[in-house]
C-alpha cells in the first residue's frame, strides 16, 4: 500500500496509529470519515478485522482464518439467481389475468426475478384447463404452481408444460393420470411434484426420471409402489 | 371520535387552504397512515371510489392489489410480499401450555441418576431468585428424569420413552435445548412466546405473519387457533384471546378460534329460517351503512368490519367442508389414533391442523394446556405424553407424506423450562419441578429447518445454558426468517415506536438451524 500526503497508511502492530483504521472510526459526521460521500460505513464485524489484522502485522498474505480474534465474516452474497424474468413489465396483464381467470400470481418475494406463484387455494374450483391455457403469457413467470384441489386434468398439463421456470407443482387431488404426467418431462428446473391423491402409477411416474433436477416425488395415496426400504 | 364536536376542528381555519390529513389535529397517527394508503390508492387508480372501503377495492381489483400497485409504494402499508423467497408457506405450533420439563423430554442429563437427593449446588443456581413455590424450601434435592431415553432413528438421537411415536420421526425433528425466556410465571411467558412482549397488547406471531404476508385463501382465516381437551386437568392456566390478538394491527389478522363441537366458529350458520341470500342482502346493506360510516370518521376498524363480515359469509361455505372429516380415508385414523375423531381433542386438533394446511392457512396454533407439573410430575406427564404422542407423530408423518412438511413448519414447546431440583417432597417414584426460564427445550420440524439435528447444551443440571443460547427474540426472528420475513423490517409504527415481533432489544436468526 503506496499511502497519500499524510505517510503510510497502516502501522503494522498498530491499529490505533494507523490512518486507514482511525478513517473508518471516526465520528461519520467528520469529513475526513470513510468511506466517504455518505456511503455506507463498515460493520462492526468489518472494522474488527482491519484491527485484528492490523494488530497481528498487517501482513499481505496471511489468511483472516488464520488471525486470532477474527470474525467470521458473513459470505459476501453471490450474484442473485435468476429463476424468472422481471415480472414488473407485465404488472397489469398479471393483474387482470388474475381478475378474470379468479386465481392468484403472486410475487416469490421483493426479489423481481424470484418469479411468481400460481396461487389457487382461494377458489380452486375455478381453476381448470381452460384458465391455465390462458396463462400462456406469463408462462415463464411462474416458478411455483399450487393447484392442489383443482379442476384441471391431463389436457391442462399440456399449458404446464410451457411453464419453462417451473419449480414446483403441487397437483395434490386432481384428474390427472399417468397418461398426462409424461408431457411434464420438458421441464427441466421442476424440482418437486406432488401427485398425492391422484390416478398415477408406476408407469407413469416412470417418465419423470428423465428431469435431472427433480428431487421429491410425492405418490401418497396413489397407486405408486412406495418406495423400498433404503 | 366525534367529527361534530366543537373542539374537533377538521377544517381548514386551523390548516391552510388545503389541509392534508397530516395537518389535522386529534387524529391518531395510526388513522392518518391508513387514510393516506387509500387516498394513495385512490390516487393511483384515478377513480372516484371515495365512498368504497378496502373490502369494495378488493372487489374491484379481483384481490390483486398488492400487485397492481407494486410500481407504487405506499408509505406504511405492509409488504405483503416476503422480503426474500421463503422456504415455509405455512406453520403449526403444537404450544404445550404449561410447561413440560425439558428433563424428562428433550433434554437428557443420565448422569443425574446418580444424584438422587444430592442438594442442587449453590453455585448452579446462583443467587437467582425463585417463585414463591420454592423460594421456601430448606432443601433443593436433585430429581433425576424417572423416564430413560433411547438413542432413535438414523441421527441417533436419545429420545424419552414418554414419545414412542414422536421417536419414529426424530430424524425430521430439529431439538433446541438452549431456549430462555424472561419471565418465570406462565401468563407473562405465554404472553411472550406468543406475541413477544410480556404485557398485553402486542400482535400474535400469526397475526404478523397475516399482515406481512397475506392470505394465501381469502376463503378461509389466515391465522388460526384452537384449544384442546385435557387428558387430565391440574394446574390448568386460563387461556384469553389477548395470546392470539392482533394488537395494534388491524383487527383482522387476530386469529379466528375455532371450537370443538358441532359449531366450530360461533354465530356463523344462518339463523333457522333465514336463507343464504336473506343473508347477502343483509350483509351487502350493512356494509354499505359501515362505508357511509367510514366516509365519515375513516376509521380503518370500520373497514376491518366490513371484512370480517366479508370473511364470515365466505366461511358459511369453507368451514362446514373444512371440519367435515368424512373423506378422510382409514389410514388417517389409524395414523392419527381413534381420539381423532372425537372433536376438541389434540389427536382431532392436529389432524385439523393438516387439513387447515393444506387449504392454505398460514398459522395454526393448537394449545394443550396442563403439564404445569409442580408435583406428582411422573403420573402426570406421563398421561399428557400418551394424549399427545401420536398425534403429532402422526401430524409430521402426515404432513410429510402429503408432501407438505417442505413448506410447513412445525414446532413443539413450553413457554419456559422446569427446575432438577424437586419441588416439594422427592421420592424413589414422585417428585414435582417449579417454573425455570433460564432453558427449556423445544423442536422444529420441515419449513426449512435443518432435520436431525440438537442445538444448544445445558450444563449438567438442565439449569443453565453453556453452548448456543437462544433466546425466544431469537426463535421468532429464525420462525420470520422461514417465512422469508426479516424481523428487522417487518414493523408497524404506534406509539412512536417501530414495532417488531422481535421488539427493541437485540434479536437474531440462528442460521445453525436453517437447511
Amino acid at each position: 500500500m503506496r499511502g497519500g500526503e499524510g505517510g503510510g497508511v497502516v502501522k503494522a502492530g498498530a491499529p490505533k496509529a494507523s490512518e486507514l483504521f482511525i478513517r473508518v472510526t471516526m465520528d461519520p459526521t467528520d469529513e475526513e470519515f470513510m468511506p466517504a460521500d455518505s456511503k455506507p460505513p463498515l460493520t462492526p464485524d468489518e472494522v474488527k478485522v482491519l484491527e485484528v489484522w492490523i494488530a497481528a502485522g498487517a501482513s499481505e498474505t496471511a489468511l483472516l482464518s488464520s488471525i486470532k480474534g477474527a470474525p467470521a465474516l458473513a459470505a459476501p452474497q453471490g450474484p442473485t439467481v435468476v429463476l424468472a424474468p422481471d415480472w414488473h413489465p407485465r404488472a397489469l396483464q398479471i393483474a387482470q389475468l388474475e381478475k378474470t381467470l379468479g386465481l392468484r400470481l403472486v410475487p416469490r418475494s421483493h426479489v423481481p426475478t424470484d418469479g411468481l406463484v400460481l396461487r389457487t387455494a382461494s377458489s380452486p374450483g375455478r381453476c381448470d384447463d381452460a384458465a391455465l391455457a390462458q396463462l400462456a403469457a406469463v408462462a415463464d413467470l411462474i416458478v411455483e404452481a399450487e393447484l392442489a384441489r383443482t379442476q384441471i386434468t391431463d389436457a391442462g398439463l399440456t399449458s404446464i408444460a410451457a411453464f419453462a421456470n417451473l419449480r414446483t407443482l403441487d397437483l395434490t387431488r386432481t384428474a390427472v393420470t399417468s397418461a398426462g404426467v409424461g408431457k411434464l418431462v420438458v421441464l427441466q428446473k421442476l424440482q418437486a411434484i406432488n401427485l398425492t391423491s391422484t390416478a398415477v402409477d408406476d408407469a407413469g411416474v416412470a417418465p419423470l426420471s428423465s428431469v435431472a433436477s427433480l428431487k421429491n416425488v410425492w405418490t401418497f395415496d396413489t397407486k405408486v409402489s412406495p418406495p423400498g426400504p433404503p | 371520535m366525534n367529527p361534530s364536536s366543537p373542539d374537533h376542528h377538521l377544517c381548514s381555519d386551523h390548516c391552510g387552504e388545503n389541509p392534508t390529513v397530516w395537518d389535522l389535529p386529534h387524529v391518531p397517527l395510526g388513522l392518518k397512515r391508513e387514510w393516506l394508503d387509500l387516498e394513495t390508492r385512490r390516487h393511483f387508480l384515478g377513480q372516484g371510489v371515495k365512498a368504497l372501503g378496502w373490502a369494495g377495492l378488493a372487489t374491484l381489483l379481483g384481490r390483486s392489489a398488492p400487485n397492481l400497485l407494486a410500481h407504487a409504494p405506499i408509505p406504511g402499508a405492509p409488504a405483503m410480499l416476503p422480503h426474500y423467497a421463503p422456504k415455509a408457506k405455512r406453520a403449526i405450533y403444537l404450544f404445550m401450555a404449561g410447561s413440560p420439563s425439558q428433563i424428562e423430554t428433550w433434554d437428557d442429563k443420565p448422569a443425574l441418576a446418580d444424584l438422587f437427593d444430592k442438594d442442587l449446588p449453590e453455585s448452579v443456581r446462583g443467587g437467582q431468585t425463585l417463585t414463591g413455590m420454592t423460594a421456601s424450601q430448606t432443601r433443593f434435592p436433585i430429581a433425576p428424569s424417572l423416564y430413560k431415553f433411547v438413542r432413535q432413528g438414523k441421527a441417533g438421537r436419545f429420545v424419552s420413552e414418554l414419545f414412542p411415536y414422536t421417536a419414529k420421526v426424530s430424524d425430521e425433528l430439529c431439538v433446541i435445548k438452549s431456549l430462555h425466556t424472561d419471565a418465570i410465571n406462565h401468563e407473562p411467558a405465554i404472553l411472550q412466546l406468543t406475541t413477544g412482549n410480556m404485557f398485553p397488547g402486542k400482535p400474535s406471531i400469526g397475526s404478523w405473519l397475516s399482515y406481512g404476508l397475506g392470505a394465501m385463501n381469502a376463503e378461509l382465516p389466515t391465522f388460526v387457533v384452537m384449544t384442546s381437551k385435557m387428558p387430565h386437568r391440574t394446574n390448568v392456566q386460563a387461556l384469553s384471546n389477548r395470546l392470539w390478538s392482533s394488537g395494534f394491527l388491524s383487527p383482522e389478522h387476530a386469529a379466528v378460534a375455532l371450537r370443538s363441537g358441532s359449531d366450530p366458529v360461533l354465530y356463523l350458520n344462518n339463523p333457522k329460517g333465514v336463507a343464504s341470500d336473506v343473508r347477502r342482502a343483509m350483509i351487502d346493506g350493512v356494509n354499505d351503512l359501515n362505508r357511509q360510516l367510514f366516509e365519515r370518521v375513516g376509521d380503518p376498524e370500520i373497514n376491518a368490519r366490513i371484512s370480517q363480515y366479508e370473511m364470515a359469509f365466505r366461511m358459511q361455505t369453507s368451514v362446514p367442508e373444512l371440519t367435515d372429516f368424512s373423506n378422510e380415508p382409514q389410514s388417517t385414523w389409524d395414523l392419527y389414533g381413534p381420539k381423532a375423531k372425537e372433536p376438541g381433542t389434540f389427536a382431532y386438533n392436529c389432524l385439523m391442523a393438516r387439513r387447515l394446511a393444506e387449504r392454505g392457512v398460514r398459522f395454526t396454533q393448537i394449545f394443550l394446556r396442563s403439564w404445569d407439573q409442580h408435583s406428582r410430575l411422573p403420573t402426570n406427564i406421563k398421561l399428557m405424553a400418551e394424549d399427545s404422542d401420536q398425534p403429532t407423530y402422526a401430524l409430521v408423518t402426515d404432513l410429510k407424506r402429503r408432501g407438505l412438511l417442505d413448506d410447513t413448519v412445525v414446532i413443539w414447546g413450553g413457554e419456559f423450562g422446569r427446575t432438577v431440583y424437586s419441588q416439594g417432597a422427592l421420592t424413589p417414584d414422585n417428585y414435582g419441578r417449579d417454573h425455570h426460564p433460564r432453558c427449556f427445550s423445544m423442536w422444529m420440524a420441515g419449513g426449512g429447518v435443518k432435520p436431525g439435528i440438537s442445538y444448544g447444551e445445558t450444563d449438567d443440571f438442565s439449569y443453565n445454558i453453556v453452548k448456543n443460547p437462544m433466546h425466544i427474540r431469537d426463535l421468532h426472528a429464525t420462525i420470520l426468517h422461514l417465512f422469508g420475513l426479516d424481523h428487522n423490517k417487518l414493523s408497524f409504527k404506534f406509539q412512536g415506536l417501530d414495532q417488531k415481533l422481535t421488539g427493541v432489544l437485540p434479536s437474531k436468526v440462528i442460521n445453525d438451524l436453517l437447511a
